[in-house]
């Protein structure tokens, strides 16, 4: 229900409450670091903020994380000390998320019995969670409250820190920061690592494909290069911008311009600029590669006075996403028809790999004129096969 | 192996077309039936709910979201399966460590093999790559 937060009109900031809070937290910051976690908890009670709170320290022992209530106010403060597993419950939700939290408590099973809600910050050291700062109270808390409890959790922050460096060891926050960018980086890497792997088993896929197909050694050896460097110029594309997207009209330039085909009179690229995922890049880009090779074997690239034609555009479908309808053309080729064997693979690409893996719907025309070829595909839907 | 998967129905779970393809194409020339290919959870978990199955072959990651949930309905429909990914063992949640699993890339007569032995009995240990 934290969403709920933004809907609700936030009071009057009460400055001159939280400079009073904030002032004692400084002070007790410079003298008495230690006391600073339960100070803050007392402070949110006593000015009935709360009517209990609470900070959790995530503690880890024999391979389990646990949570030590270092400091409790209100009807709960008898606990003060023992442990929980993070595991469980919206504590552990807060420091997993690393974000704050709203939860309404209306089934009274905290153990302080109270209803109402409870509100949760994650406490960071190093932009990693250690902890967390809770309070609770059976009004409705609004966005005010969440500017506050989150100013007051830097002070928390900051004697969490001060009690690391003073080499209290009550703090597992070595280990922690240190998991946490170990975290970080193991899910990067796992990306990665299924990102490469997956990419070499199409490419393999690819390339028995392409041997089927048939044609000499030196057909299949070029139509199988030209189809790895189509999918390298994507891979390449994606490293270009940060989310990974790639500019429709540069997939489709990029891919003219690797076989030597620049703007002219005769080619004509026209349509709003529109951003692919690497999914759709990577699909929409082998299209436009076998597409390409087509034309400039058999078809618009070939012969003279033929020209191409691709255009786009953005529309809106019934449910109200967006669909980018995009129709490749040639026109003035002759009718003789030159039945291209390495068709089956682009042809299977478009009819049938855009529809099961993009949601596309496709169309694949060889007639007089050459080939007009029309791809309409979901975006932003970025999940594959995402249909719905 | 020979007519191991003959007339079996097999689940094909894979978001990438050309390997959900060569998948498919493979496993109907060892006689078995092809449920699918699914390219997105919800379309496998329809199957999966809607259709009899002997066995399934599950891609990790499903353009951004984990098969688990499915691996879980299948494992309480007693229906064996195996994964397909790029990930290591250690990005595979505790509960689904002794699934057996394929590393990507694969070979296609080892995918073959290793959905074969699904059918090999349960007294067999763990198959040798899922460790």
């Amino acid at each position: 229900m934290t969403d709920e937060l933004a809907r609700r009109t936030a009071r009057l900031s009460d400055h001159a409450l939280e400079n009073r809070m904030l002032s004692i937290l400084a002070r007790q910051l410079a003298e008495q670091p230690g006391e600073v976690l339960q100070t803050l908890t007392d402070l949110l009670v006593a000015n009935g903020l709360a009517q209990s709170a609470g900070i959790g320290i995530v503690m880890m022992q024999q391979g389990d994380d646990l949570f030590r209530w270092d400091a409790l106010s209100g009807g709960i403060a008898r606990l003060k000390g023992v442990t929980t597993p993070v595991d469980k419950g919206p504590c552990g939700d807060v420091v997993r998320q690393n974000q704050l939290l709203l939860l309404r408590r209306a089934d009274g099973s905290a153990q302080d019995g109270a209803k109402g809600e409870m509100m949760l910050v994650p406490l960071q050291i190093d932009g990693v969670p250690v902890g967390m700062l809770w309070m609770a109270h059976d009004r409705a808390f609004d966005q005010e409250d969440a500017r506050l409890l989150t100013s007051l959790s830097v002070f928390a922050s900051a004697a969490l820190r001060w009690r690391h460096h003073a080499r209290d060891n009550s703090v597992a926050v070595d280990a922690l920061v240190a998991r946490g960018l170990q975290e970080r980086q193991r899910l990067l890497l796992a990306e990665l690592q299924n990102r490469v792997r997956n990419i070499l088993t199409v490419v393999r896929s690819v390339f028995s494909r392409t041997v089927e197909h048939g044609g000499t050694l030196e057909e299949v050896g070029s139509h199988f290069r030209g189809r790895l460097d189509a999918l390298a110029r994507t891979q390449l594309g994606m490293t270009h911008s940060l989310a990974g997207n790639i500019d429709l009209e540069n997939l489709i330039r990029d891919e003219l311009v690797s076989v030597g085909i620049g703007d002219g009179p005769l080619v004509g690229i026209e349509g709003p600029d529109v951003a692919l995922d690497p999914n759709q890049a990577e699909l929409l880009g082998l299209a436009f590669h076998e597409l390409t090779i087509n034309a400039l074997k058999y078809g618009a690239l070939r012969v003279p006075g033929a020209s191409l034609k691709i255009s786009w555009a953005v529309n809106m479908e019934q449910g109200g996403g967006r669909r980018l309808d995009l129709i490749w053309q040639e026109q003035g080729v002759p009718a003789v028809s030159v039945q291209p064997h390495h068709e089956g693979f682009g042809r299977e690409l478009i009819e049938d790999a855009l529809p099961y893996q993009l949601g596309a719907t496709t169309r694949l025309d060889i007639g007089s004129g050459g080939i007009r070829c029309s791809i309409s595909v979901p975006l932003r839907s970025g999940a594959a096969g995402d249909k719905e | 192996m020979a007519g191991a998967l003959q007339g079996k129905r097999i689940l094909v779970v894979e978001d990438e077309y050309f390997i959900a393809a060569d998948l498919k194409r493979a496993l109907c020339g060892t006689g078995a039936e092809v449920i699918g290919p699914a390219g997105n959870l919800a379309e496998a978990q329809h199957l999966a709910g809607t259709t009899r199955l002997d066995a399934a072959v599950l891609d990790v990651n499903l353009g951004g979201t984990p098969s688990f949930s499915l691996a879980e309905q299948l494992r309480s429909d007693a229906v064996p399966h195996l994964f397909l990914t790029g990930y290591d063992s250690w990005s595979i949640p505790a509960g689904h460590r002794t699934t057996p699993r394929l590393p990507k890339p694969f070979a296609m007569p080892v995918v073959m093999e290793a959905i074969a032995k699904l059918f090999g009995g349960d007294h067999e240990p763990p198959l040798p790559f899922s460790s």
